[in-house]
Order: C-alpha cells, then structure tokens, then sequence
C-alpha cells in the first residue's frame, strides 16, 4: 500500500461526535468530584481505616520480631547450659579419678590438708610379731603437747 | 460579535467561571471524542475518556500557562488516560491470562467494525494493534492533520521523536496491511 492510500485511509477513519448531553455531564461530574472531595467524614473514615490497618501490621511484624530474639535467646541459653553440663562433667570424671584408689594404696584418712596414705610397695617384709599387728584404732590416742 | 478565544475563555475559567468552561468543552468536544474513538477503538470509551480529560483540564487550571495551545494541552491530559487505562486493561488481561480466562476481545468495538468498505475495517484494526504511542502520533498527524510541533506538545515528546513515531507508525501500518492483503490472497 503507498503512503498516501493510507494517509487517506486514515483521514477518512469515522469520526465519532460526542452526545448531546456531553457538556452537562462534564459539569455533573465536576459537582460529584468536588462533593467528593469535600466529604471529610470519608476521609477520615478512610485514613482511618489506613491507620489501624497499618497499626495492626506494624504490631504483627513487632511481635514477629520479639518472638524471633526470645527463640534466639532461649537458644542461646540452651547452649550455655550445655557446655557447662559439659565442664561439669569433666571436673566430675577427673576428680572421680583422683578420689578412686591407686592399686596397692590405702586411703587412711586426713589431716589437716595431707592425705594420709598407705601404700604397699612401701611396707618392709618381715617375721610378724603379735604387737605389730595391732589395728590402729586400738592404739592409744595422741596426747596433745602441753 | 466575535467569539471569545480559548485563551480569553481559560483566564475565565481560572477564575472559576462555569459558564467559561463549558463554552470549552463546547468547543473542543466533538474533536477530543473523535480523536478518542479512533485512539481507543470505542466510541462509549472515548466519551467517557473525554469528560475525565475536561474534569482534569477543570482541575489543573491552576497549572496552565497560557501559549495559545489549549487543544494540545487538552489532548495531552485525554492520551494520558488513555494511555493509563490501556496499561490498566493489559495489566487484567494478563491476570486473565494466568488464571486462564482469556479476556481478549476484537481490537475493535462493535460499532467501529461497520466502517464503510473492507479497506477501512482493516486500517482501523491495523491502527488499534499499534502501541499507543504510535497510534496517537500517526492520528494526530494523518487523521486530524496536526502539526508536528502541536503533536510534540500533545504528546509531551521532542518534534524529532514524533516524526520518527509517525514514519514508524505508518511503516508498521504498512506492513501489517501489507500482510493483511498477502493472508486474504492466501
């Protein structure tokens, strides 16, 4: 098609007229704009709704946020009682370990800060004569230095 | 006596006088709805697209500068409405398209389809599938005979950029007719 078929063609497209009763309806719709926009009870019923709706969200999204920081605090104080049950348990085993007997020594008793121990392997062999075997709660007490 | 201008009717209206104002939608009525029909391809849209275009015009008179080109300036607040209400109606037709009803209709309204001769349907549906951009460029130009310059301001858009609209509106009308014709010969 050349150029100047179409440029006909377009300038002969229908053309549509507007309807009689245009002019008033403009002006009508002027007057209902303008009413519209001096309705303040409307707007206010509108901001107003906005305001909660943007209240509830906030709030929502606030309590969301403290949920997330207690479950992380929670954790962190899960974790803390952990690794002391842990170290706990370490101190436990090692002095389970200190206070079970050594094979060939007897754990007599305390003084002062000394635990007083027998061992074995320190004893000297010998004929066993009747006083020696004595067990030592038979012995007399200690007298104090006076 | 001689008829007022519309920059004489304009400062009137800036003053809020009704009786002004509806002397311009008086005047300018016929064509805005005109050039709307053919933009939109419907008449009752057109008409409606129209009054929202002279209520807005009502309501910026604050902002007009007076450059003795109310008409451009008219029809730069009724394509920009248009141009909203199509991306509107693209943005349903795709919320259509992805729950599966499809919206589409003839890109021409019924009363435009009974156009005088086969060639003049199958321009105007040619002109109703180009981008509103093209389309309000090459109306202005070949179907109101507008200048360039008063198109450059209706448009918002350099003079150079609205010949380069119109020449590619035209080419891409063409070409459309063009297989239009080859499909029909098919």
């Amino acid at each position: 098609m050349r150029e100047e078929d179409l440029k006909r063609l377009l300038a002969e497209l229908p053309r549509a007229e507007a309807s009689p009763d245009f002019t008033e309806n403009v002006l009508r719709r002027l007057d209902e704009r303008g009413a519209r926009r001096l309705s303040p009870p409307r707007r206010w019923a509108w901001a107003a709704m906005g305001l909660a709706a943007a209240a509830t969200i906030a709030s929502l999204a606030a309590w969301r946020i403290e949920l997330g920081r207690e479950r992380a605090r929670d954790l962190a104080q899960i974790e803390a009682l952990k690794s002391e049950h842990e170290a706990l348990s370490k101190e436990l085993a090692g002095m389970r370990e200190l206070a079970a007997p050594a094979e060939g020594e007897v754990f007599l008793g305390r003084a002062g800060d000394v635990d007083l121990v027998w061992r074995a392997d320190s004893a000297k062999k010998g004929p066993i004569r009747g006083e020696m075997v004595r067990p030592a709660v038979f012995r007399a007490p200690l007298q104090p230095d006076i | 006596m001689n008829e007022p201008s519309d920059a004489e009717l304009m400062a009137l209206v800036q003053r809020e006088d009704r009786d002004a104002f509806a002397a311009i939608v008086e005047r300018h009525k016929h064509a805005l709805v005109g050039y709307l029909s053919r933009l939109t391809g419907s008449r009752d849209r057109a008409e409606d697209l129209a009054q929202d275009a002279f209520v807005r015009l009502y309501e910026s008179r604050g902002k007009y500068r007076e450059e003795g080109k109310l008409a451009p300036y008219l029809f730069r607040i009724a394509t920009n409405l248009a141009r909203s209400e199509a991306r509107r109606a693209r943005r349903w037709r795709t919320v259509g398209v992805l729950l599966g009803i499809d919206g589409r209709k003839s890109a021409l309204a019924p009363e435009a389809q009974l156009l005088r001769s086969e060639a003049h349907r199958r321009v105007a549906e040619a002109v109703a599938e180009l981008p509103t951009e093209f389309r309000a460029a090459v109306l202005l130009k070949d179907a109101l005979d507008w200048s360039y310059e008063d198109i450059a301001r209706a448009l918002d858009k350099p003079e150079g950029t609205i010949k380069s609209r119109v020449a590619r509106g035209r080419e891409r009308l063409r070409r459309r007719l063009a297989g239009a014709e080859g499909g029909a010969d098919a």
